[in-house]
């Protein structure tokens, strides 16, 4: 019985440490990685005003946050979007984040 | 002899290299038809002890005198705003803000949104100073003092020093 839950716990271990936070990115480090690429644009035009908006993970096991367009639009009282960028950030699958920055006015 | 100053050299270099990276993660500068727009990213710089911190970001067009400071704060309860006030060396200046938003956040408090306007030259001298303002945010007769401590407000303002540079000289 010892021996059955040691390796339960064994596996349960390994399956845990095995994981790894990940966020979408045009190219990948699996070292680090601190990317910034384009997500959306439209037809409108100049802007005046910047939101931001977050998530992140920890080793993929535990997510959290709210970054839709919504939230980094709401963050700056933005109504209407010019153009939209994120920036993905992970430290050796550790620590990953996705964070969105919403230009508009 | 040698291999101690190739490695400090490279030391050195490294340093400079990594400062400036960390100045381009603090702002993001976008072209447009009307100027360049800048954005300094959301910081947690000043704090009060019962509120806790003051979220800070910024947005300046190159063509325009004024910089639009938005900022995030918590309190137990709902407490709209209606101004801010800076106090640095001899300077005080007080400015009506906008809502943003007001909203629940965790732990039973309210999440406060805001965001003014404040002339270029006065941020200027906000972010001059050697040590932290003292930031006042207005609830009618309630005032709440936020400040920054001195080793953050040290690194900071230096890195905003640079990126008022950097809007200075594009």
């Amino acid at each position: 019985m010892k021996k059955v839950i040691l390796i339960a716990g064994v596996t349960l271990a390994a399956l845990f440490m095995s994981s790894c936070a990940s966020t979408k990115s045009p190219v990948t480090g699996f070292v680090y990685m601190d990317v910034k690429a384009p997500e959306a644009v439209t037809a409108n035009g100049n802007s005046s005003k910047v939101g931001t908006a977050k998530v992140q993970s920890i080793l993929g096991i535990v997510a959290t946050g709210d970054a839709s367009i919504e939230a980094a639009a709401t963050s700056a009282g933005i109504s209407k979007i010019h153009h939209i960028d994120y920036v993905a950030k992970n430290i050796l699958g550790i620590v990953a984040s996705y964070t969105i920055y919403v230009y508009g006015e | 002899m040698k291999k101690l100053l190739f490695i400090l050299l490279t030391l050195v270099a490294f340093s400079g290299s990594a400062y400036c990276q960390n100045i381009k993660k603090a702002y993001m500068a976008r072209q447009q038809e009307n100027g360049t727009l800048y954005f300094i990213v959301p910081q947690e710089v000043f704090s009060n002890k019962e509120n806790g911190p003051l979220t800070l970001d910024m947005v300046k067009l190159s063509t325009s005198d004024t910089v639009r400071l938005n900022f995030t704060v918590t309190c137990k309860d709902i407490s709209p705003v209606d101004s801010v006030s800076f106090e640095a060396s001899e300077i005080t200046t007080r400015v009506p803000v906008e809502k943003i938003f007001i909203r629940p956040a965790k732990k039973s408090a309210w999440e406060h949104r805001y965001s003014l306007l404040i002339p270029y030259q006065d941020m200027k001298d906000i972010f001059a100073a050697d040590r932290s303002p003292a930031v006042y945010v207005h609830s009618g007769a309630v005032e709440t003092r936020y400040v920054a401590k001195d080793k953050i407000w040290k690194g900071y303002s230096e890195k905003i020093r640079t990126i008022l540079s950097v809007m200075s000289a594009n």
